[in-house]
């Protein structure tokens, strides 16, 4: 049996924050474990721009996120064990990992479980109909067209308004599947403004509020869905051959349900510590409860990582501020700047003046944004002799009606390794002055 | 040229072919789908009941006592999962409480063994989230419950170790006797087949496959569709019993339901009963998926539905009989009460194996050991197959082996080291048996009803791609040419 003072399980934000906020209070003897072939967890799959304003003090994507935090582990010499699965966790605290080498059996002081969520899926509505092929959530869509550049279809209806929904619209049609429709129950939009004008507006989306799906059709592949109006049950049919979903999160218990820990109704069960029912073992990050930003996970993860730390050196539970993004500063009707952490909600008055920022830079922000309608682009690119992708980025942004052609450009290249975070992959892409940048190291 | 050729690999079409394989003789099984038991065979309540509903003097009643001597010894050869779980025939309110009675009476006739009646207290200490409302119940301690699949796939795998052919993406469309007086069988692709016996096990096709050889159209098949609901694991201890319900027999709309445990540790809700004219589709409805609900609720109180894992439906291949009515000489329609298993009476060597349904499942192994032996009969000497070899053993579940065996196990081959499904814990090595093994999976439902990979909480959003590309790599298909089921399922669009 091998001992390890703490563990901490699921290297994602919250994991990565918590692994190294323990080490920064002087827990030493620390392994992370992580059941994919990188650190990182579900950012590397979230190419989008917007991660980290708070947290990082800078607008990242999500594999740039997973990097700065990967490297700071690696600098700071905590273990890693990648590719390896939790099995569960016993009442004494030995962890059963399995991987490639056998089975492991670790006893740990205190241990993180940091495994995130999983999706809720089409099937948890109880929608009727048939069950055929074409129906993914945004999260496995995202697996398969950011991490592999599969086409998953020519014509789809997305289900949910939330952010995710929200930046697979703008995804597919870059991906040239045309966007039918964005289902949504609420009489308003689930995620955030700017999302909805840079992914939606800018494309002429329609969504159809009130409404959910009612039906699915097609024996095979998916071949319509009928779309109910929930206030006057209006219906409608829409032909299409693939449907994503975003229909929120919800924490993957399979861990604790493995290790038999106490579970109200699809949560987790932990005192104010954050502490669940074997005493010693902490959760952080989406585990605990849906977040809205990864930057609150990453506070969260910080605040487990010492809360832990204090429980390995003393044994005892220690109060400890904890630190949230403040919701007021996410701007509802404005657009919320992400120069910098103040993330100032501008908005424009009906004299034409912007409003809203600290700062000059707000008012380059919002010309650069509504005005001029510059946007980031975000794809990943073709690695040679690999079925892995690229993750990449506009180094600023991009006057809009060059998107469509950069993107083209961008689909057809192929880098090969190695490739540092930030090296240009494409310079001076359409004369633009914009240059395409590498979002991780390969 | 073969000897035999099985329409349709479902259980009973499997099972006939396992049971053939036991003899020198060249058989052919061909489907028409993706893969075997993809039709009645799959979707239905996976119970092998007790034996109280059949009527004496049946050859289902036959066929079902025979089964239940041999059933045993099968699940152990085949490796099947099958528990005996009881059941409990429950009233309601008094609703439909003398058919309690009368299905107790029969029962003691059809000699179930240890049924009983028990009154509200004693449903309460067997089963004690039942409604305090179930007044009185019939128990039967032999009910049992098997995964319709695993049953099916094993028989086909042991057949197929033993020499028999499969060829799925088969559909049969015309059938002929040629001058030698075998059958020639042409299948959509174009490809034909040469066979001295022809065993229709063709479910909810076998009218069609009847009438394309036989003049003596005798029946048609009338599917009855049925819907269910699957629960997640949380909701796995509510009843450890199959829980029936007594049917109100004036009002059609208080049928009850069937709340039953799955061999996977979920519960199962369900079945509708729907005619219906399209036996191809197998979508689920709103309002009868509330009616399954409601169904539930009335028996269990308690069960909490919002742990719906997923809707399924699947057809009851019922038959109809075409019959002479004695006074008026017109042929009328009547519903067939046994099953139909028997030569044609016009086409020599053709066998009829339909309108198998509910306890079908239960009496596959029978109905299978009776087919062969016609078959001997018709074919006359028939050696039989020394070399034949009962056992198959299932895809290991990683999940299920103790700690020792585990570490064995990777060290053996690392590929089970690597788990793939996070929520069911299905390795690698799982997925590459079960692709590789006889009568293996070529698409995706096929990979998960082997080894239930994505079948979990999650439903396959963490697993699905690396489901994938491991079927990909291993069966070296493009993955844009995989499949989730039959042809036009395929995940990705090519350029």
């Amino acid at each position: 049996m091998e001992y390890r003072d703490l563990v901490v399980i699921g290297a994602g934000a919250s994991g990565l924050s918590a692994a190294l906020s323990a080490k920064n209070d002087g827990i030493d003897d620390i392994l992370i474990v992580e059941k994919d072939d990188m650190l990182g967890g579900i950012l590397n799959q979230c190419i989008h721009q917007g991660f980290g304003v708070h947290y990082l003090g800078e607008n990242l994507t999500g594999p740039e996120y997973a990097q700065i935090l990967s490297q700071k582990v690696y600098q700071n010499d905590i273990d890693v064990m990648l590719n390896t699965f939790c099995i569960d966790i016993s009442e004494d605290k030995i962890v059963t990992l399995t991987n490639e080498d056998g089975v492991h059996k670790i006893k740990a002081k205190s241990v993180i479980l940091s495994v995130g969520a999983r999706e809720r899926h089409i099937k948890e509505l109880k929608i009727p109909g048939s069950r055929p092929s074409g129906v993914y959530t945004g999260g496995l869509a995202q697996q398969i067209l950011n991490k592999r550049g599969y086409k998953i279809g020519k014509e789809a209806v997305i289900l949910g308004s939330g952010d995710i929904g929200l930046i697979m619209c703008r995804r597919l049609i870059l991906n040239n599947i045309k966007v039918k429709a964005i289902i949504e129950i609420n009489d308003k939009i689930g995620g955030n403004k700017r999302n909805f004008k840079e992914c939606v507006e800018d494309f002429d989306i329609p969504v159809i509020k009130n409404s959910t799906i009612c039906e699915i059709k097609g024996t095979e592949r998916v071949e319509a869905v009928v779309v109910k109006n929930i206030k006057n049950d209006e219906k409608q049919t829409i032909k299409c051959d693939t449907i994503i979903t975003s229909i929120g999160l919800t924490p993957n218990l399979t861990v604790p349900i493995n290790s038999n820990m106490k579970i109200d109704s699809k949560k987790i069960n932990m005192d104010k510590y954050n502490q669940c029912s074997i005493e010693g073992v902490f959760c952080c990050g989406n585990i605990c409860k849906i977040y809205s930003l990864v930057d609150d996970v990453s506070y969260d993860g910080e605040y487990v990582g010492k809360i832990a730390s204090e429980y390995i050196k003393s044994k005892k539970l220690v109060d400890i501020d904890k630190v949230e993004v403040d919701k007021s500063s996410i701007a509802t009707d404005g657009i919320t700047c992400l120069i910098c952490p103040n993330g100032c909600n501008l908005k424009q008055s009906s004299t034409g003046d912007i409003e809203g920022n600290l700062c000059e830079k707000g008012i380059e922000f919002f010309k650069d944004e509504i005005i001029n309608k510059k946007r980031s682009i975000t794809s990943t690119v073709k690695i040679k002799n690999s079925k892995d992708r690229l993750p990449i980025k506009t180094s600023k942004p991009l006057e809009f009606k060059y998107i469509y052609e950069a993107v083209n450009i961008i689909d057809n290249m192929e880098v090969s390794s190695p490739v540092k975070m930030g090296d240009i992959i494409i310079e001076n892409i359409l004369n633009t002055g914009v240059n395409i940048v590498s979002c991780r190291d390969i | 040229m073969y000897d035999v050729c099985i329409i349709g690999a479902g259980v009973v079409g499997s099972f006939v072919a396992r049971e053939l394989s036991k003899y020198k003789l060249k058989v052919l099984i061909l489907e028409k789908n993706s893969d075997v038991c993809s039709e009645v065979s799959k979707a239905n309540s996976a119970i092998f009941h007790s034996g109280y509903n059949n009527k004496p003097n049946t050859i289902k009643a036959k066929y079902y006592n025979r089964s239940h001597e041999i059933i045993d010894q099968i699940c152990s050869d085949l490796d099947i999962e099958y528990k005996k779980t009881g059941s409990l025939l429950v009233s309601i309110n008094n609703l439909g409480r003398d058919s309690i009675y009368e299905k107790y009476e029969n029962g003691v006739k059809n000699n179930v063994p240890g049924i009983k009646i028990l009154q509200k207290k004693e449903i309460l200490e067997l089963e004690p989230n039942i409604s305090d409302q179930a007044t009185l119940a019939l128990y039967a301690p032999t009910t049992g419950i098997v995964n319709p699949f695993e049953m099916t796939v094993a028989a086909c795998e042991n057949a197929m170790e033993n020499g028999v052919e499969l060829k799925l993406n088969c559909e049969v469309i015309g059938i002929s006797k040629n001058n030698e007086d075998l059958f020639e069988i042409k299948c959509k692709d174009n490809n034909k087949y040469f066979s001295k016996i022809l065993i229709n096990c063709a479910g909810l096709y076998t009218d069609k496959i009847n009438n394309m050889i036989s003049n003596d159209k005798f029946f048609e098949i009338a599917p009855k569709k049925g819907q269910y609901i699957v629960l997640d694991k949380l909701e796995g201890n509510i009843v450890s019993n199959v829980i029936f319900m007594t049917k109100d027999k004036e009002d059609k709309k208080k049928r009850g339901v069937i709340v039953s445990p799955t061999t996977s540790g979920n519960i199962l809700l369900g079945p509708s009963a729907e005619d219906t004219k399209e036996n191809d589709n197998t979508f689920t409805t709103e309002k009868k998926l509330n009616f399954i609900q409601n169904g539930a609720k009335r028996v269990c109180p308690s069960i909490n539905l919002d742990n719906v894992i997923t809707s399924f439906a699947g057809f009851r291949p019922n038959a109809n009989l075409f019959v002479k009515n004695k006074d008026t000489g017109e042929i009328e329609k009547e519903k067939a009460k046994d099953f139909i298993v028997k030569q044609s009476s016009d086409v020599a060597g053709f066998i009829n194996v339909a309108g198998i349904k509910s306890p079908g499942l239960t009496c596959a192994p029978a109905i299978a050991e009776d087919v062969a032996k016609m078959v001997v009969e018709i074919l006359g000497k028939v050696e039989k197959n020394e070399s034949f070899n009962p056992k198959r053993k299932k895809v290991v579940k990683f999940k299920n082996l103790d700690e020792e065996s585990r570490n064995e196990f990777i060290k053996s081959n690392k590929s089970y080291g690597n788990i793939i499904c996070n929520c069911e814990l299905i390795t690698e090595g799982e997925i590459l048996d079960a692709i590789h093994r006889k009568c293996g999976a070529t698409t995706l439902d096929g990979l998960k009803r082997r080894t239930r990979i994505g079948m979990g909480r999650c439903q396959g959003n963490f697993c699905t791609l690396k489901a994938l590309e491991i079927m990909s790599r291993e069966l070296k298909i493009p993955i844009e040419k995989l499949q989730k089921s039959n042809q036009g399922s395929e995940f990705f669009m090519g350029e």
